[in-house]
């Protein structure tokens, strides 16, 4: 292959990529080839392998630059050409290794490819790999302890989601069971009030009662006005008892059923957290 | 050479390589400079110095040589800034390294 088929060819691989990215990368190429000069060509093709390993570079390199770089991996300097770009001589770490596996069974004909050209330096070449695959071996192993590590974590996690939930829970109404929590409370003492103010006004007018009464047996003397004032004291001393017991009926009975119904609701999420823990 | 080289390291080497030249230098000549120090294959430059151009650590310029037009990489100040960064981290990394190392005869 010529340089400039190579340098066509490469041209056409890239033709779908953004046109200023294509422009720069074949300058760069072209300008590379005329500065190493004629002599050079030959060693220089072999060394850059193929267009097709090229494009694949130039274009895993657009791809990665949404990528964290530092996500990407490492390399040693013997297989340093090509880490980054996954080929299936570099170790490589997280996503990118993935990516070079399905890469790595889709491009098996390129990598025939690199191994004949890199003939000459091929017992290092193949030292590499062996080490490259050791410690791909060890990563893969780490990756399971990793993974081992994250199941039992996951699992006391989750024992202790509820409760975690539950907790954050509380604290996100804060800002809602606060005033909720006033409400309540007004109205507890509202109901309380009118409760206490029954009894008393009972009190009162049985008191009121006994005192028209006795005035009206004071004016017994003259008949008619005595006799109302008695008739109404009684009404009144009447009403007041009816009051009265109204009232201690709903201070028994109402007032600690509330109570009793707000100390639970009160208690809801502790006893929720209780049952999870 | 048996020690990893991070992305990180090549960028800076790259940074130190270009700074270098005043007046800028162009891709096969960064390439020679660099396999001073490391390994690096033909291919793999050409997607640093791109990466390198975009973030605005080197910036480029066309000058005519031998009749066509050269495309040539000079450092920005941002790059300066960038290299200066690595270049700490790097002493401060080889120190640490170097003192670690004292005791081994």
């Amino acid at each position: 292959m010529s340089r400039i088929d190579f340098m066509n060819e490469l041209e056409s691989l890239l033709s779908d990529i953004p046109i200023d990215e294509k422009e720069e990368a074949l300058q760069y190429y072209n300008g590379y080839f005329e500065d190493a000069g004629e002599d050079h060509e030959e060693e220089i093709m072999k060394e850059l392998v193929s267009p097709q390993r090229i494009a694949k570079i130039i274009k895993a390199e657009l791809d990665a630059n949404a990528v964290d770089r530092e996500d990407r991996g490492y390399f040693t300097e013997k297989g340093y050409q090509d880490t980054i770009y996954k080929d299936e001589k570099f170790e490589l770490v997280g996503t990118a290794k993935k990516e070079a596996e399905k890469q790595y069974n889709e491009n098996t004909t390129d990598n025939i490819g690199s191994e004949q050209v890199l003939g000459s330096d091929n017992r290092t070449y193949q030292n590499n790999q062996q080490q490259n695959n050791q410690q791909q071996n060890n990563q893969q192993q780490n990756n399971q302890q990793q993974n081992n590590q994250q199941q039992s974590n996951q699992q006391r996690n989750k024992q202790n989601e509820n409760a975690g939930l539950i907790i954050l829970l509380c604290i996100l109404a804060i800002p809602v069971g606060l005033p909720f929590l006033g409400i309540m409370i007004g109205v507890v003492a509202a109901i309380f009030g009118i409760i206490i103010g029954f009894g008393i006004a009972g009190i009162t007018m049985m008191g009121i009662g006994i005192a028209l009464f006795i005035s009206g047996l004071i004016q017994i003397s003259a008949p008619f006005i005595g006799l109302l004032l008695c008739g109404v004291g009684l009404i009144v001393l009447g009403l007041g008892m009816l009051f009265s017991l109204v009232s201690t009926l709903l201070c028994k009975n109402v007032l600690p059923a509330m109570v009793r119904g707000f100390v639970n609701i009160c208690r809801l999420p502790f006893k929720n957290r209780s049952v999870t823990a | 050479m048996v020690f990893n080289t991070g992305s990180a390291l090549l960028d800076a080497i790259v940074l130190a390589v270009v700074s270098r030249e005043p007046e800028g230098t162009y891709g096969y000549k960064i390439t020679q400079d660099v396999r001073e120090a490391i390994e690096v294959s033909e291919s793999t430059l050409y997607p640093v110095l791109r990466r390198l151009q975009k973030e605005d650590c080197l910036e480029v310029y066309d000058m005519e040589f031998g009749g066509r037009n050269r495309r040539y990489y000079k450092i920005t100040d941002k790059g300066i800034a960038q290299l200066r960064l690595y270049y700490d981290e790097w002493k401060s990394y080889y120190m640490k390294i170097n003192i670690i190392f004292g005791g081994v005869k």
